[in-house]
């Protein structure tokens, strides 16, 4: 009997245990209650001038991550030209027109741009309702993901024409539909507007370098304006453009071939019909002319020598710039690497790797002889870390001065004495007609490390000087011949080339002559800063010059275009998602 | 065969038994299976009365009759029961067969176990012994083929790999298809961040499987729950089946004291071909040639056979002299000597010779247990290594496994079992899409020497790779299952179920400045990724069991708790001095250090549950089964959601008149139906959870928060996917069931689908996780089992398995692809209604331009001039599918179905006297594999090539049989993803062979010795051009199956192995 009551007693005792075991985990309410501690969410973010930061550098964020830091970018706006070029196996594909080859960097543009708009549209939304955050600081903010959508939808219109504009407030519709090229920049020019009264000068105190800029906004509207304006110019404008065939002759005997000058009957863009380009550049004369007055913040162009100076990377000129910063694993830039290369070791005279992407020779024959673009713009002599060995470099270019100057012989084989200059230190300098020899820029060079892949060298979305040329273009086609050369010429002298004048032996006496004055002046100033296809684009001379060419450049890299390159193909993954577009452009799958 | 007519006429005794006088009845229980022995312990009834008693030590047995009864029932687990007529006798002596179908077997099923016999739902059970049969190392490679339905597929050969396993088809194409693992009780290996990863082994798809962590030889069975009757005890994770493994216990008697060891050597099953150094080097010459010729390039031929020296300042220098070798010169490899008395080497390598190597391996085990009336134990540890076919791969484990149970009280029992796992895994990189060993090794260049430190663009050199790269998994497991459980009253017991488990995963990789993962500038790669996982389970649970008459009733009713904790680190580096500490001090690299690190992982789940068993007349089988489950991964108004299932039973061989027809032994007819869950989503996935996201405005990085684009927009009505099954199944027995054969027939359907969705990524996502569209799943299962022989010297046994399975999509908006795995085949896996998971969508090719001619004739080339037309000739025709002129994303069809019509085994077991062979066979009929290997066969490059393409290549004098365009220097060719990457994936495969002899009392004190060999993987029947169709390189990833992407080649194996038994 008294077994009987323990044992009851202990299998009470277990029961209740194991029940009120259940019990105490079922009362604890939070038992699946989802507890994300360790995350951020959109409320813990915040009402404050510091979480409509961290939404704001949220956004400037995507253009790295994850628009350069895998290259695509600015391979993407880069590659598709005529003056630009490098090894097949980097140009082969995108270089050579084939986009759809290589869809995952033409497919980044899209992808890229429409990333940053959704953080722009997202960004902003959490950012308007803030109460706890003054309103210069809340403009300011706001205004900043109106420029950053703004800029996005202007890289994609000119790349893709018409677009799908994504609704700023938020949507679980995820499918919208094209909308016309002229919608698209009624959109942008309404944006870039906003942002430019609602952001901070620089110069005002509360303005913060690296952002962008009331300046920025204004600068960039102006440019939106002359690209609508210039592609709405009548079909037949003339542009005389200096290209032609890369060599002349063949096998070991061929040599560069002289430039020829080609006057070029402008094609009708397509999307930009019905606009009036007069008034559209009166437009972009206005907005320019605005920043150069100062109405927005201060502007001045550099000193030749200080444009290219790290330490002068956030200067006035530079507009908006992609910020970088060296070494970091995540947020890396790959723009040293893929224009200058670099080196086995700081301090070493040798490239380890990279130092792909430069212009032609006949880019290079463009400049006047003294023009610091060429004489410090291209680098003369570099070596690779494959010539060590040999003690042996190359040089640029292949003409009589520098190869006399380097190699001691002229292009005859006429021996002249020793090698000068930078080439006397006793390595063998040569040269070689292909990839490994192009006008390779120097803007790129000045970085804190120059041994590392990810080195910190900023790329410029818009200049100073971009913003001049604007102006100097409008003027021209407005008529206003004397301030389109004085501008022109500002950034001409600038670098030591020999001034434009509307008289004497190289006179810009008309019209035409000064448009394609300034169209060839802005191939030279913003070389490498993947401006030169869309004034091709912008022109409707994007096949005519590249097809100038006749096959391949330099490099070997197929030149040759066709209808369809004028526009990029829209990514399948949209076209197999977005119903509303049932038919990709012109030319592609 | 008349064993049911006596039966019939002893119970037709029984009913017309009068009521006669009380007697005392004397008897023996006797052995059938082996004369002259008694049996022990036998029950000795009398049915419908209090009345009986149990044989005793020597199988006697006695006791009084009530008045009138003379019909005794004797019965005893495993032996069929005996029903006899003792009137007029007062002793009797009964004979017991012995059950040869083995219907008294117990099955554990979710939550408890049931009598076979009473199942009415779908379980398959695999004795341990027939686990091990082939010694498979691991869990998963000893379940394959070897259960009807269940699917299971090694992602590639590596020692250690990841295996999927299925059961009855792909429920979902986002969350885990992979079933429920239950050890002891506990649910096992859930932890839901898998293997750990750093940023060096991004691109590397291999992972292992949780059941690696399971030494088999201590597993007593498996049972596998496939139908929803059987699965829906697990609520919102039983969708995928469940698993369930019972590990060893001790049995009682004396203890047993058990050795076994293995000795294993390993060999490459099958090679790729490749071209040799010479006619590699005719194929770039020959790429030249055409590329001159038809595209106008002025490159010269690679291998020219002439001397060079470097050309500077004007003049060459004759002391540095080169030499650039012809092809024959491959023919006559050695030194060469030029006028100025440059030395140089020619010399070639064959590059997978310089990877591959016999494999050893070595596998021990050991174990004691015994038990008595008071309990039980049972103790094991084990070692095995294993070195792979490939140079520095392999795979080590050791463990360590306690069983105990201690009777306290007769009505109180508690219970431990405790799993001790320490594992190593050492990977190469394999399963990859872009570097890694087996790309290395096939397409790098032949004509390089040997020695050569080359990082080419391509790849890397083969033998540096294979030595420069370090991918090592070390993994421990501590799992236990313990419970206490009380009878409350006869037939009422409460079990308190406790489980806890703790895994810790740490992966060390480096790839030196040799790999292309570490070459200049990266100098060194070096990752180290941790993650653990802490689980923890409660169960409580009330079981009733209890007889009333004609009615049995079993319930069981309880409360679950459940929780897991995972954190998970890791860090990447790179630019290391050296590679001498091969990243073990991860401090000694000079920059670019990235860590990251992951919140908290908390999963917690809290369920109530229930399930009734009714049995009316032992013949009708009634189940029901509820439960409800509550997650945390859900908002506010998803958490909840309750699963029900039902199913009946039919004993029709208990009816008289199926006995009456004298034809089977067995004959039972099962019905189910039930909803079951997926969970398998990720903690916080349904919350709007945003990621550091910085920007460097002047040069130093600024912090900034935005979306996780990935992720891609927030869904916080996310909710279960539910599986609905219809299960039907048929489970017969002939000839005293030495012939069996279980037919069942299923349908289910998964409805909304958690699925990332493609959206326009216009919107700056690509994609979106939602609940959309359905999964169905149709198929027939057969399993038959046929006892040849069964008694003398010679026995033989076949058993076979056979499963179709049918998948199809339904519900979707429109067309999407599967998250592409691979760059180059970024929408190949098809989702589209009607179609089945796993439909591959592609081009289809219509052979070659042969001429200008034939060029032209395409409209899209008509106006090409002759030059430009030349381009094409030799290349690939796409058909234009839809007629309009232009190869377009339009002329895409279902190009392949990766999954298969069947599959099937079958295994053999012959005995004579101490001798047995068995071998089993396995295969699959009718699935297409994804070749992505030759998507790196591009004809364009430097590239190594197989055989057969080069034999194939398209020149002007094969242009009728050409399977392959032609050679070219350039990179301007285009490869769409067409029916050239879709092969026929069907194999027969000899999954092993093994002779064995059991050498009993060999000496005192020892019972037994066996010997075994063991050919593993001897042959395999296959059309499959690469390495093993047995291949799966998306694993666990059941959007993406049947893709073979530079995989592990599997290995032949020959084991020689001993155990004893004392």
């Amino acid at each position: 009997m008294i077994t009987k009551n323990i044992k009851n007693t202990i299998i009470v005792c277990f029961v209740c245990c194991g029940i009120a075991l259940s019990f105490t985990l079922s009362s604890c309410k939070s038992w699946i209650e989802e507890d994300p501690e360790g995350l951020v969410t959109d409320e813990r973010v915040g009402d404050s001038e510091e979480a409509a930061a961290a939404w704001v550098t949220g956004t400037y964020s995507k253009l790295i991550y994850d628009m350069f830091c895998w290259g695509y970018f600015p391979r993407v706006l880069e590659f598709d030209a005529d003056y630009i070029s490098g090894p097949d196996w980097l140009f082969g594909t995108f270089g050579a027109g084939n986009f759809q080859g290589e869809s995952d960097v033409t497919d980044a543009l899209w992808k890229g741009c429409y990333g940053l708009i959704a953080r722009a549209n997202n960004a902003e939304r959490h950012i308007n309702v803030m109460s706890n955050i003054s309103t210069k600081a809340k403009n300011n903010a706001i205004g900043e993901m109106k420029f950053l959508r703004a800029f996005a939808y202007f890289l994609m219109v000119r790349a893709y024409g018409p677009l799908p504009i994504q609704p700023e407030e938020a949507t679980t519709e995820y499918t919208q539909p094209r909308q016309s090229v002229s919608d698209v920049y009624a959109y942008i020019v309404r944006n870039l507007e906003e942002a430019s009264t609602l952001m901070y000068k620089n110069t005002d105190k509360a303005y913060q370098v690296g952002h962008a800029s009331a300046g920025a906004a204004a600068g960039l509207l102006a440019k939106v304006y002359a690209t609508q304006a210039s592609a709405a110019m009548p079909a037949g404008t003339e542009i005389t453009v200096r290209t032609g065939p890369a060599y002349d002759g063949t096998g070991s005997a061929r040599t560069y071939a002289p430039l020829r000058s080609v006057t070029m009957q402008k094609n009708a863009v397509s999307g930009y019909e019905g606009m009036d380009a007069m008034a559209l550049y009166q437009k972009a004369a206005d907005w320019a002319k605005m920043v150069i007055d100062g109405k927005y913040g201060s502007y001045e162009l550099l000193a030749y020598d200080q444009l290219w100076k790290k330490a002068n990377c956030n200067a006035s000129e530079f507009m908006f710039s992609l910020c970088t910063v060296s070494g970091d694993a995540t947020y890396k830039v790959s723009v040293h690497s893929q224009y200058e290369g670099y080196m086995t070791e700081q301090g070493s005279d040798f490239i380890q790797e990279g130092g792909w992407v430069g212009c032609t020779r006949h880019w290079y024959d463009l400049f006047d002889s003294q023009d610091l673009r060429i004489v410090k713009g291209v680098k003369h002599r570099w070596r690779a870390k494959t010539q060590r060995e040999s003690n042996s470099g190359f040089y640029y270019p292949q003409n009589n001065e520098y190869t006399i100057a380097a190699t001691g012989y002229d292009l005859s084989g006429n021996y002249f004495g020793a090698p000068t200059g930078i080439y006397a230190d006793g390595v063998s300098y040569y040269y070689s007609q292909d990839a490994q020899c192009l006008a390779f820029t120097t803007k790129y060079m000045d970085v804190t490390n120059n041994a590392i892949n990810n080195a910190d060298a900023n790329f410029p979305f818009l200049r100073y000087a971009d913003v001049m040329l604007v102006y100097a273009e409008a003027q021209n086609e407005l008529g206003n011949s004397s301030e389109a050369i004085d501008y022109l010429n500002k950034i001409r002298t600038r670098s030591n080339a020999t001034a434009a004048s509307a008289t004497g032996s190289a006179a810009l006496d008309t019209q035409v002559k000064r448009r394609s004055a300034i169209i060839e002046e802005r191939a030279k100033e913003f070389a490498c800063e993947a401006d030169r296809r869309w004034d091709l684009i912008r022109w409707g001379i994007y096949l005519q010059a590249m097809n100038a060419i006749g096959g391949s450049d330099d490099a070997g890299v197929l030149k040759t275009r066709q209808e369809r390159n004028l526009l990029f193909p829209i990514p399948q993954p949209e076209l197999n998602t977005n119903k509303t577009i049932t038919e990709n452009n012109p030319g592609w799958n | 065969m008349n064993m049911q007519k006596w039966i019939l006429f002893c119970l037709l005794l029984a009913c017309n038994m009068g009521v006669e006088a009380q007697t005392k009845i004397t008897g023996r229980v006797l052995d059938g299976a082996n004369p002259g022995e008694t049996l022990i312990g036998a029950s000795v009834k009398v049915p419908g009365t209090s009345a009986g008693t149990i044989s005793d030590l020597d199988g006697n047995f006695q006791f009084e009759l009530p008045d009138g009864k003379f019909i005794i029932q004797v019965s005893m687990i495993g032996y069929k029961t005996q029903v006899v007529n003792v009137k007029g006798k007062t002793t009797i002596d009964v004979t017991l067969q012995e059950d040869a179908g083995m219907m008294e077997e117990v099955v554990v099923v979710g939550y408890g176990t049931m009598k076979k016999r009473d199942l009415t739902g779908t379980v398959s059970q695999i004795k341990g012994d027939d686990l091990r049969a082939g010694g498979a190392t691991d869990v998963a490679h000893g379940l394959q083929g070897k259960i009807a339905g269940v699917q299971v597929q090694q992602s590639d050969g590596s020692p250690g790999a990841g295996v999927s396993i299925t059961v009855r088809g792909a429920n979902s194409f986002t969350t885990s298809s992979q079933p429920l693992y239950i050890v002891d009780g506990i649910p096992f290996g859930t932890d839901p961040n898998g293997t750990p990863t750093s940023d060096a082994n991004s691109g590397n798809n291999q992972q292992t499987s949780p059941l690696q962590m399971l030494n088999p030889n201590d597993i007593e069975k498996i049972e596998v729950l496939k139908d929803a009757s059987a699965t829906a005890i697990y609520g919102s994770r039983g969708a995928n089946g469940v698993v369930i493994i019972t590990t060893r216990k001790g049995q009682s008697g004396k203890p047993k004291v058990e050795a076994s060891m293995k000795w294993t050597t390993q060999h490459i099953g099958k090679k790729v071909k490749t071209l040799d150094p010479y006619t590699y080097a005719l194929y770039q010459n020959e790429a030249n040639e055409n590329s001159r010729y038809y595209e106008n390039s002025t490159q010269r031929n690679p291998y020219r056979g002439e001397w060079t020296y470097p050309y500077t300042g004007g003049s060459f220098i004759y002391t540095q002299g080169k030499y650039n070798p012809s092809p024959e010169d491959f023919l006559n490899p050695g030194q060469r000597t030029d006028e100025y008395g440059n030395v140089d080497v020619v010399e070639g390598a064959d590059w997978q010779d310089e990877i591959y190597r016999t494999g050893w391996q070595q596998e021990y085990n050991a174990s004691v247990s015994g038990g008595s009336d008071k309990g039980w134990y049972a103790f094991s540890g084990s070692y095995t290594k294993q070195d792979g076919i490939i140079k520095n791969t392999g795979y080590e484990r050791y463990g360590l496994s306690i069983n105990i149970a201690r009777h306290i009280t007769n009505w109180l029992e508690i219970g431990t079992s405790s799993h001790f796992t320490n594992a190593t895994t050492d990977f190469q990189r394999t399963n990859s899409e872009n570097t890694g060993i087996i790309r290395s090794a096939l397409i790098f260049p032949p004509t390089v020497k040997e020695e050569t430190d080359a990082t080419d663009w391509l790849a890397a050199n083969p033998a540096n790779y294979v030595n420069g790269a370090t991918d090592q998994l070390k993994q421990i497991s501590w799992f236990s299952s313990s419970y206490a459980e009380a009878q409350i009253t006869p037939w009422l017991k409460f079990r308190q179920n406790l489980g806890l488990g703790y895994n810790d995963g740490h992966r060390n990789t480096y790839y030196s400045r040799l790999c292309q993962e570490g070459k200049s500038p990266i100098n060194g790669k070096a990752g180290k990724a941790t993650n653990t996982w802490k689980s923890f389970t409660s169960e409580s649970l009330l079981t009733l069991d209890k007889t009333f008459g004609i009615h049995k009733l079993n319930a069981v009713a309880g409360i679950t708790f459940e929780s897991g904790r995972g954190e998970s680190q890791s860090m990447t580096a790179t630019n290391f001095p050296n590679d001498l500490t091969k990243g073990a001090d991860i401090s000694m690299a000079l920059d670019r250090a990235t860590v990251k690190s992951d919140p908290e992982t908390k999963m917690n789940l809290e369920s109530f549950l229930a399930r009734v068993n009714y049995t009316l007349l032992d013949k009708y089988l009634f189940t029901a089964s509820v439960r409800t489950d509550g997650s945390s991964a859900f908002q506010e108004n998803k958490k909840w959601a309750t699963f029900l299932s039902g199913a009946f039973a039919w004993r029709a061989i208990d009816e008289t008149f199926i006995q009456d027809m004298n034809f089977f032994s067995n004959l039972k007819f099962r019905v189910s139906y039930g909803e079951t869950g997926n969970q398998g989503i990720g903690a916080y996935r349904t919350l709007a959870v945003l990621q550091a996201a910085n920007y460097p405005y002047n040069g130093t990085l600024s912090n900034g928060f935005s979306m996780i684009d990935w992720r891609g927009p927030q869904n916080p009505d996310l909710k279960w996917e539910t599986t609905a099954q219809v299960n039907a199944g048929i489970d017969l027995g002939w000839l005293d069931n030495r012939l069996q054969l279980t037919v069942d027939y299923y349908y289910k359907k998964t409805r909304d689908l958690l699925q990332m969705v493609t959206i326009p990524s216009s919107s700056g996502f690509s994609q979106q996780l939602v609940n959309s569209g359905n999964v169905t799943n149709e198929g027939l299962e057969f399993t038959l089992s046929y006892d040849v022989l069964r008694k003398g010297n010679w026995k033989w046994n076949f058993s076979g398995n056979l499963s179709f399975n049918r998948n199809r999509i339904s519900g979707l908006d429109g067309d999407q692809y599967a998250t592409a795995l691979w760059s180059k085949a970024d929408q190949v896996f098809l989702q589209r209604n009607g179609y089945p998971i796993g439909t591959l969508y592609g081009y289809v090719e219509d052979g070659y331009y042969d001429n200008i001619s034939e060029v032209r004739s395409n409209k899209a080339y008509a106006g090409l001039s002759d030059a430009e037309a030349l381009r094409y000739v030799g290349e690939i025709k796409y058909r234009d599918l839809n007629g309009d002129g232009q190869i377009t994303q339009d002329d895409r069809t279902i190009i392949g179905n990766t999954n298969p019509d069947f599959t099937y085994s079958l295994t053999n077991n012959l005995s004579y006297k101490n001798f047995n062979l068995s071998f089993m066979l396995q295969g699959t009929q009718g699935n297409d594999i994804l070749n992505y290997n030759l998507t790196d066969v591009t004809m364009s490059n430097i590239g190594n090539i197989p055989v057969s393409a080069y034999e194939g290549r398209w020149t002007p004098e094969t242009a009728v049989s050409a399977k392959w365009p032609k050679a070219t220097a350039g990179y301007t060719r285009t490869w769409l993803v067409s029916n050239r990457y879709v092969e026929n994936g069907s194999y027969l495969r000899c999954k092993y062979v093994t002779l064995g002899y059991d050498w009993l009392k060999p000496l005192k004190g020892i019972e037994k010795i066996g010997f075994s060999l063991t050919a593993n993987n001897l042959f395999t029947i296959t059309d499959y051009s690469w390495f093993d169709p047995d291949v799966n390189a998306g694993g666990q990833n059941a959007a993406c199956p049947g893709v073979d992407s530079y995989s592990y080649p599997s290995a032949r194996s020959f084991t020689f192995g001993m155990n004893f038994v004392f």
